[in-house]
């Protein structure tokens, strides 16, 4: 009883002492992130989370995606010029522009094109010294992009050219993306006289707007203001990304304040945040799809009957309704309808149990069969609770005799039993990075993603493949449209993956935050964000 | 006395073997079988990197396990340490107060309430606290251990010390943030050591005040309260301190469903984490922690308290002899 007067009376005092630091909070943004991030490279990674984190707070690209019309716009590269033949690229670096100083580097000198060499050649160069550092690049090598440049070359300190084996539509995008961020040569080549090549992807340095103060790994990030910013320093000191993996406790710390902005609320939270006037929320229709995959070299799923027979037990509207609380749409193909690559004609299945029955009695499967279902246990845009989603889709393919092991995992350790290919089937997705139709399909379909563990559905179809080149070698939008649509019709045919919700991208601030925008693709960034 | 204080080292090194072998058999089982180790080998190599201070390294991070253990053990440390100031402020004068009642109304209440207090799930009665304090009244924050807003160097790992010691203009204001931080855990943390404090202290001051030498004080005149303050509590303590030492692990493992409930970075919450990420090294160099504080602080508490009170010393030789 008496702890309980104690305890009234000392927070009452206490919470008058409090006001004391306005002008920290003030110059402070806290921003509760769903997810640690795996390293600080982005070019590593494929994980929304990481992205978030690292690529626009640290990093800048040679060019930027202008938000309204999805057009290349300057960043690193203040010009570019295309050769007539679209072989060549030749990009003018803007001056003057300062890397991060640190703890662990002082820069010597500005960006100049040597760092641009040292990124591209780390990540098409086998000979490259920091090549095999890191595991492999997720993103790059499932565009191909080893294959696509032939040669990077320096023609004086502000001049690059980039050449080409073969034209493709996409490369600007590619460039722009959240991946292709631009590091430090002179860092580089200082850690490796140091003989601790790997820290550059741990200790961070880059152009960005944060640099990087101190990470507890699970816990935080602290980033600090880079004063000398190429765009102008940003209003804010300090950038905390407060890892707060459940959306609830996210919620409960936007609620007191001790977060300024929260990523990723789920649909359900939504009527208490519209209803708090302290509140605001940004929605954004985004490119995303979430997807069954299902793991098309291994049986029974290599067995079209059989992926067709899930596919026809299992209901969107479902899904859409309990997961996704009705925010979002229920996906009939693979690319969103705001794609310029969406395919009209393709719909979904309509839900038909008794034909789902007598496929899998065709393929000799009436009496059903067991399954692991592998599912990550943290929240992604595009799927905010991958069990809830699980436990559905396990009581919908009870219906057949499918007798589904639900298998929740850590981002960690599902990327790294993906990679080893032994998945039945596993619930995932993709956010776009860029509006291009190429990097979803690419991503999440083709051969080469496969070795790069984005393509959990392990299929490979070389007339697939052959539609994405195709529509990469043609600059014109019709014939490309053409090229995406035969592919999605080929993805519709054969089945190797469900898609199942395209989300809608959610995020949550308190009034005093200014000019956050959430961006349509990639990772969120908060260069221009103050407060009131 | 020398004999006594021998035979508990003895248990405390045997009960520590046990445990890394313990360790080691998990280890073994998990990771070590497929390289073909002969698992005395392994052991005896397992435990020359125990004694070197290798814990191994941190799959998930990269950390050296022991790096990770001074980070998170002192914060669990810290929310032990107040819980179980709260439970002695709390319990004496409570306690007292029961055994000066005893067999009436405030006595039965009290004794009720430690049997609620008890039996109340931790996670429970966390989350209903931060609903009330943190959402409804908006006082205290939800969790953490500091606002992220202080940017605090660590130097003991102790939070409430650290800010104190830190170099920075908002010294003060992160004190006291680290303070309105700590309440809620660790009032959810003392409901168990308080209660079993409540009832110790109850239970020894009823025992002592039934011996003759107090019903000589009464005679002489003194008022009960008087009497009980002066000769009881003295007496009562040796009885009910050496509890407290028990009271250390049931603690410690509320303190990990404490630390999960309000984001505390102890090592209960790290712990947690290392098994969702399947990080063996953290998980055995977390367990290995956990369990030598247990049994060295129990251990420990049973010496000093023979020590200290030579009733307990009296027992003891009586089964000797």
């Amino acid at each position: 009883m008496r702890s309980w007067l104690h305890c009234l009376l000392l927070t009452t005092l206490l919470s008058g002492c409090d006001t004391g630091n306005t002008q920290l909070a003030q110059q402070s943004l806290l921003y509760c992130a769903e997810g640690a991030p795996l390293t600080f490279n982005p070019q590593l990674v494929t994980s929304s989370v990481t992205l978030d984190a690292t690529a626009h707070q640290l990093y800048d690209r040679l060019l930027d995606l202008d938000l309204d019309n999805l057009q290349p716009i300057p960043a690193l590269a203040s010009a570019w010029q295309r050769s007539p033949d679209g072989l060549s690229y030749r990009f003018t670096l803007r001056q003057n522009v300062a890397f991060h100083q640190t703890d662990w580097f002082n820069p010597g000198r500005k960006l100049t094109t040597e760092d641009v060499l040292f990124t591209f050649k780390r990540l098409t160069d086998p000979r490259h010294p920091y090549h095999d550092i890191g595991g492999g690049y997720p993103y790059f090598g499932s565009i191909g992009l080893a294959g696509l440049i032939k040669d990077v070359r320096a023609l004086d300190d502000y001049q690059v050219v980039f050449e080409l084996t073969r034209p493709d539509a996409s490369f600007l995008t590619y460039l722009a993306t959240d991946y292709a961020v631009i590091l430090s040569a002179e860092y580089g080549q200082q850690l490796l006289a140091r003989g601790t090549p790997e820290q550059l992807d741990q200790q961070p340095v880059g152009t960005g707007p944060f640099k990087l103060s101190q990470y507890r790994s699970d816990e935080y990030i602290r980033y600090l203001r880079h004063p000398d910013y190429w765009q102008g320093s940003p209003r804010l000191e300090q950038l905390v990304f407060d890892i707060t993996p459940q959306s609830s406790k996210r919620l409960a710390k936007l609620l007191t304040g001790e977060c300024d902005v929260m990523a990723y609320p789920s649909a359900s939270q939504l009527p208490v945040i519209e209803e708090d006037p302290a509140l605001r929320l940004n929605q954004e229709t985004s490119m995303n799809v979430a997807l069954l995959s299902l793991n098309t070299e291994k049986p029974p799923f290599d067995d079209i009957r059989v992926r067709k027979a899930i596919g026809l037990a299992l209901s969107r509207q479902d899904i859409l309704h309990a997961v996704y609380f009705d925010v979002g749409s229920m996906a009939e193909a693979v690319l969103p309808p705001v794609s310029w690559g969406h395919h009209p004609n393709l719909l979904a299945p309509i839900p038909d149990l008794a034909r789902a029955q007598w496929l899998l009695e065709q393929a000799g499967l009436a009496e059903g069969f067991d399954m692991e279902l592998w599912v990550s246990a943290a929240a992604h845009s595009f799927n905010p609770d991958g069990v809830k989603t699980g436990q559905l889709i396990q009581s919908q393919l009870s219906e057949l005799g499918i007798r589904v092991r639900l298998v929740p995992l850590e981002e960690q350790v599902m990327r790294s039993r993906l990679a080893e290919g032994d998945q039945d089937a596993v619930l995932t997705g993709w956010d776009a990075d860029s509006p291009d139709p190429d990097n979803m399909l690419r991503n999440l379909l083709s051969c080469q993603a496969i070795q790069a563990g984005t393509n959990t559905s392990r299929w490979c179809q070389p007339i697939f493949e052959q539609r994405l080149d195709l529509a990469l070698q043609t600059p014109l939008l019709a014939e490309r449209i053409a090229f995406y649509r035969q592919a999605q019709q080929l993805v519709h045919q054969e089945v190797p993956v469900i898609p199942l919700i395209h989300s809608l991208k959610l995020q949550a601030y308190r009034r005093q935050v200014q000019d956050l925008r959430l961006p349509p693709f990639g990772g969120v960034d908060f260069h221009l964000v103050h407060k009131e | 006395m020398l004999n006594y204080i021998l035979r508990r080292f003895n248990l405390l090194v045997t009960t520590l073997l046990v445990l890394t072998l313990l360790a080691y058999v998990l280890e073994y089982n998990l990771l070590a079988k497929g390289a073909g180790d002969d698992f005395w080998n392994g052991y005896l190599a397992f435990m020359r990197q125990l004694l070197q201070g290798n814990f191994g390294i941190s799959s998930a991070t990269g950390m050296p396990v022991l790096e990770a253990l001074n980070q998170y053990f002192p914060a669990t440390l810290e929310l032990c340490l107040a819980a179980f100031i709260i439970s002695l402020l709390v319990g004496i004068p409570v306690g007292t107060l029961a055994a000066l009642r005893q067999g009436r109304w405030q006595d039965t209440l009290i004794l009720s309430g430690t049997l609620l207090g008890y039996s109340i799930p931790v996670f429970w009665l966390g989350l209903l606290l931060v609903m009330f304090f943190s959402l409804n009244l908006g006082w205290l924050p939800v969790s953490g251990q500091l606002s992220l807003l202080y940017d605090i160097p660590p130097v003991t790992g102790f939070m409430l010390i650290d800010t104190l010691l830190a170099d920075r203009d908002y010294r003060v204001s992160a004190f006291l943030d680290a303070l309105r931080h700590l309440i809620l855990p660790a009032l959810v943390l003392s409901i168990v050591p308080t209660t079993e404090m409540i009832r110790q202290i109850r239970n020894a001051l009823v025992e002592v005040l039934k011996q003759n030498y107090i019903r000589a004080a009464l005679t002489k005149g003194l008022s009960k309260t008087q009497v009980a303050l002066r000769h009881g509590l003295r007496n009562a303590f040796p009885l009910a301190v050496p509890t407290l030492g028990l009271q250390l692990g049931p603690v410690l493992t509320s303190a990990m469903m404490t630390e999960i409930v309000f984001d505390w970075p102890g090592l209960g919450r790290w712990l947690l984490t290392s098994i969702a990420q399947q990080d063996y090294m953290a998980i055995r160099g977390g367990t290995l922690a956990i369990a030598t504080f247990t049994v060295t602080a129990s251990v420990l508490t049973d010496i000093v308290s023979t020590l200290i009170y030579p009733t307990r010393r009296k027992a003891f030789y009586v089964k000797q002899g």
